[in-house]
């Protein structure tokens, strides 16, 4: 059953499409300062647990509570405004926006006006977009990518565009994060850069963080915890060193990751 | 970069001027340069907001003349007298055949309407992506159509409503315009306009970072609806007939053609699209009667200026697919003509 | 300073001589929906007008002047009539505008002659109410529907005997609403207020009629006569249907059954009991008529399309006649000639306008379906 004071409570959570059960019972208790590996091969259905998670889907049965409540019908915006953020498997950055805006566009989820004073261009609002600007600039400058901020999204490196995906969640100020294979297309030094960055962020905003990644040398050196997921089944969970034990997890899925640990 | 004192400071000068201009031009050109200036002015109302839902948002909606229609009878109903109205549209509810209103409340109220209708279709049809968006806004264009022709008592059918009183005038469109790119601008460059662009540029990814879709589309949505309303509203007492066949696809298609030559994502490309896309037939006209050019006669070529306009079209889809200023917005701090042709780069101002 | 004294005084002389070797010409204004659904009823009315022009300038002109037609197309919009309107009045500075064929446009372009004080002449709107809602400078060269609603509606009761009457109407259209009101009232002044058995509708742009067929079929008080009141496009599609369903009963219309479509699609039921008012028989063996089918045959290689044709020409020799009568080229002299016209002979009837109206007194030409063919039946002066 799990413990439903953590942060984050997932209990028996269940996707059916159509006869195909690509989510089978998952089950995850997360509280603040830890991170979380969710491994396994290609179609496991580790994404399908992030989007039912964030609520892009409803699941066919189980529970999901953030901070005390149940957030299980919950639409994706009404979550980030609770308090769970994500990034995404294939980058999704608003590539006509700049750098700054498309973090804008997460920090605004705590504006702090309304069309009124749009319209009536008060002082209330101008204050509250300086301070919008300012948290914006604060979350990249987090991610040290400040430079780029005024260069449309769409331009920008690959490595800076999977960064602004992490800044631009956080800019949502949550307190879950989920990140969906940040390292992804990333060399060695740069995944170790990554790590150290995942790593600081989660202290700075003492976060609790759900991990999605096929880089072992990230997963094991960063995860307290790590759940192999295969065919919608958590297989085994426990520590990095038992999972890299455990025979069956051996057997059929890190001989089949991209890095050995 | 300029500061905002500086900016609103030229601004207010501009408009001013503008006035000043606007003024003179009354003044001294003739009731048919005046007519141009007015439907310029109308169409950039009407531009400006399709732009809003249309490329802003990414609504990509072909039923702005439907709304049009909406601002322009309910407007009519409210500004006719209530003898003509006896005698034109006998079967009206007591309470709405002796109400006369000042064509400022019968203008707003005819943009309010408008948008609630919009508020109505929007809640369901929203939903729905790309051409079957589009589509859908063309089914509630047959509606509103229909629905005119149809409720007769209420709107004299399809003999439609003749005679009404040419209210609009430069000041009223000058008003309209004003007023349209001050409140479009203010919620672009607000949360709720990046709010809108991020829907349009990544609809999931929006969502997950808090942005409620319905809330932000349907915003778009009525606010373009209501200045579509107002602009119908001046364009009815302008002509001062509406019939059901007045707001047609047609109608529609002619908006978006300005939208897109000008650049579907930019206030000044609404306005620039409306421009030239109003000017330019009209310049056209005297190339279609038949024009003698150094001794060479050029027979009456009607149909000419559509051909024309066609071609345009393509060529600006071809050669700028994203409209002739893009994404670009006119700002004091960028008041050289270089970077009007640059492309990408900064977007902020 | 001195050598410039020679060629300004050579430009001068040459100004001088220019403004007194042709008298200026007089600018008639026409505006048509030559682009556009309206094309095919306004495309011959400015053939007409064009060619009348012809005419009288080769005879002479008129006043010793040239007539100078200045056309623009109103592109079946009525933002953009309204721009041409206002182009011809302060551009162009015409004395007279003639033009539409449909009230939607004229009463867009008429108020602007209105308040211009500019006379305009619709050569084919038929709207009957038009010239008394838009004022004094506007006239109507063609009869009101309510002319030819009637005449139908008498010649079905006196000709045809017919004491019941069905009527279809186009209920998304102006005209056709306006002609069968126009039909029941006096058919019923006549036949009695339960003389109309059914009165049904459709839509334009409708190609199955089967409903409204079995509709009239189903009736047990069969009618006498049948008035379909629709445009140029559904005439045949519905004659076709109702007689393919072997209802034989007399079908009578109005102008809009005046086209080539009623032939070719309604093919041979047609020819059985299809009759209609218009403005002019084009068959007939009147000389002004087979005079002015000639002159159009040879300047544009084919047939007048349709009586629009004649009623543009129509057009323009009144406002010459008017122009003659005020002995002036002015807008307001104009307006009071054209409202006394009086016995004025055209191509489409004598035109007279009774005092305070200015929709014309003017006979209605009754035409039949014979084999594939309009045939003139009566011309009908009311």
């Amino acid at each position: 059953m799990g413990d439903s004071r953590a942060l984050l409570h997932v209990n028996e959570l269940t996707k059916n499409f159509k006869g195909l059960l690509a989510v089978d019972h998952y089950q995850l208790d997360i509280s603040a300062g830890e991170i979380v590996g969710l491994i396994g091969p290609n179609g496991a259905g580790k994404t399908t647990v992030f989007n039912l998670l964030t609520g892009i889907f409803p699941p066919s049965s189980g529970k999901i509570q953030l901070k005390g409540q149940d957030i299980t019908r919950f639409r994706p915006d009404q979550i980030a405004k609770k308090g769970m953020a994500r990034t995404f498997q294939n980058i999704r950055l608003f590539g006509e926006l700049s750098a700054l805006q498309n973090v804008l566009v997460a920090a605004q989820i705590h504006k702090k006006y309304h069309l009124s004073s749009v319209l009536a261009g008060s002082g209330a609002f101008s204050k509250e977009e300086k301070s919008l600007n300012a948290q914006a600039e604060y979350y990249l400058k987090v991610l040290g990518i400040h430079g780029i901020q005024n260069q449309l999204a769409k331009n920008l490196a690959y490595g800076v565009q999977r960064k602004l995906e992490i800044a631009r969640a956080l800019a949502t100020g949550p307190q879950v994060l989920l990140l969906d294979e940040p390292a992804a297309g990333m060399n060695h030094q740069e995944s170790i850069e990554l790590m150290e960055s995942i790593r600081r962020l989660r202290d700075e905003f003492n976060l609790a963080i759900i991990l999605i990644e096929h880089d072992m040398h990230v997963v094991m050196n960063l995860c307290q915890r790590l759940q192999v997921l295969s065919y919608g089944r958590i297989i085994a969970e426990g520590t990095p060193a038992a999972i890299k034990m455990n025979p069956m997890v051996i057997e059929a899925y890190l001989g089949r990751s991209k890095t050995s640990a | 970069m300029m500061n905002t004192k500086t900016a609103k400071l030229y601004t207010i000068v501009f408009l001013v001027f503008g006035t000043g201009v606007l003024y003179l031009l009354n003044r001294f050109l003739s009731p048919y340069h005046m007519q141009i200036i007015n439907l310029i002015g109308i169409n950039i109302i009407l531009v400006v907001s399709l732009n809003l839902s249309n490329g802003f948002c990414g609504i990509f909606s072909l039923g702005h003349a439907g709304f049009m229609a909406v601002g322009a009878y309910v407007t009519a109903i409210l500004t006719i007298p209530a003898a003509k109205k006896f005698i034109l549209l006998p079967q009206l509810p007591g309470w709405l055949a002796s109400l006369q209103l000042p064509f400022l409340f019968a203008l707003l109220l005819g943009g309010l309407v408008a948008s609630i209708c919009a508020l109505v279709i929007g809640y369901p049809v929203l939903r729905l992506r790309g051409h079957y968006l589009s589509v859908a806004t063309l089914g509630f264009l047959v509606i509103i159509q229909v629905f005119i022709t149809q409720m007769d008592g209420l709107t004299r059918g399809a003999r439609g409503l003749n005679g009404l009183e040419s209210f609009t005038n430069v000041w009223w469109i000058w008003f309209g315009v004003i007023l349209t790119i001050y409140i479009v601008a203010k919620v672009i460059h607000s949360a709720y306009g990046r709010g809108m662009i991020a829907v349009k540029e990544d609809e999931l990814a929006a969502e997950c970072l808090g942005v409620n879709l319905t809330s932000h589309k349907l915003l778009a949505f009525c606010l373009s609806a209501f200045f579509a309303g107002i602009g119908g509203a001046l364009w009815g007492h302008l002509i001062t007939v509406i019939t059901p066949g007045s707001f047609s696809y047609s109608q529609t298609f002619n908006l978006v053609v300005m939208s897109v030559v000008g650049g579907m994502s930019s206030i000044t490309g609404g306005v620039v699209g409306a421009l030239l896309m109003t000017l330019i037939p009209e310049l056209l006209r005297n190339l279609e009667s038949g024009i003698t050019l150094w001794g060479i006669n050029l027979p009456p070529l009607y149909g000419l200026s559509q051909i024309i306009l066609a071609i345009a079209l393509i060529l600006v889809i071809l050669f700028r697919p994203n409209g002739l200023l893009g994404r670009l917005e006119f700002s004091w701090t960028r008041l050289q003509i270089k970077s009007l042709f640059r492309k990408g780069g900064d977007t902020t101002h | 300073m001195k050598k410039f004294l020679v060629p300004f005084m050579l430009i001068a002389l040459l100004f001088a001589f220019n403004a007194f070797a042709e008298t200026p010409p007089i600018k008639i204004g026409a505006i048509f929906n030559l682009t556009g659904d309206q094309s095919s009823l306004d495309a011959p009315s400015l053939n007409g007008l064009n060619l009348a022009a012809k005419e009288i300038n080769a005879a002479g002109g008129v006043l010793g002047r040239k007539i100078q037609v200045v056309s623009l197309d109103g592109k079946t919009d009525q933002a953009v009539s309204t721009n041409a309107a206002l182009k011809l009045i302060n551009v162009e500075k015409v004395v007279a505008i003639a033009g539409f064929s449909d009230s939607n446009y004229a009463l867009a372009a008429g108020p602007i002659a209105q308040k211009a004080k500019i006379p305009f002449i619709t050569t084919g709107a038929t709207l009957p109410t038009m010239p008394d809602q838009v004022g004094d400078y506007f006239f109507m060269t063609p009869y009101g529907d309510n002319t030819q609603a009637y005449v139908g509606a008498e010649f079905a009761s006196k000709d045809l005997k017919a004491k019941t009457a069905y009527v279809l109407k186009d209920a998304a259209m102006d005209f056709t609403i306006n002609l069968a009101a126009y039909f029941e009232e006096r058919f019923k002044k006549i036949n009695g207020k339960d003389a109309i058995v059914l009165e049904d509708t459709f839509k334009t742009g409708d190609q199955d009629f089967s409903a409204q067929v079995n509709r009239l079929k189903a009736l047990t008080k069969k009618p006498d006569l049948l008035y379909i009141s629709s445009g140029p496009s559904e005439c045949g599609i519905i004659v076709k249907q109702i007689r393919a369903a072997g209802i034989n009963t007399p079908v009578i219309s109005g102008d809009g059954f005046d086209t080539p479509l009623l032939i070719e699609l309604g093919g041979k039921g047609a020819n059985i009991d299809t009759y209609f008012t218009t403005h002019a028989s084009l068959t007939s063996e009147e000389p002004k008529v087979k005079k002015f089918v000639q002159a159009y045959k040879s300047q544009f290689k084919t047939a007048p399309e349709n009586a629009f044709a004649a009623l543009g020409y129509d057009t323009m020799y009144l406002i010459a006649d008017a122009i003659k009568r005020a002995k002036s080229a002015n807008p307001s002299a104009i307006r009071i000639a054209l409202a006394k016209t009086k016995d004025f002979k055209a191509v489409t009837g004598t035109i007279t306008y009774p005092a305070n109206s200015r929709v014309p007194l003017k006979s209605v030409a009754v035409l039949k379906v014979v084999d594939g063919q309009f045939k003139f039946v009566k011309s009908v002066t009311p």
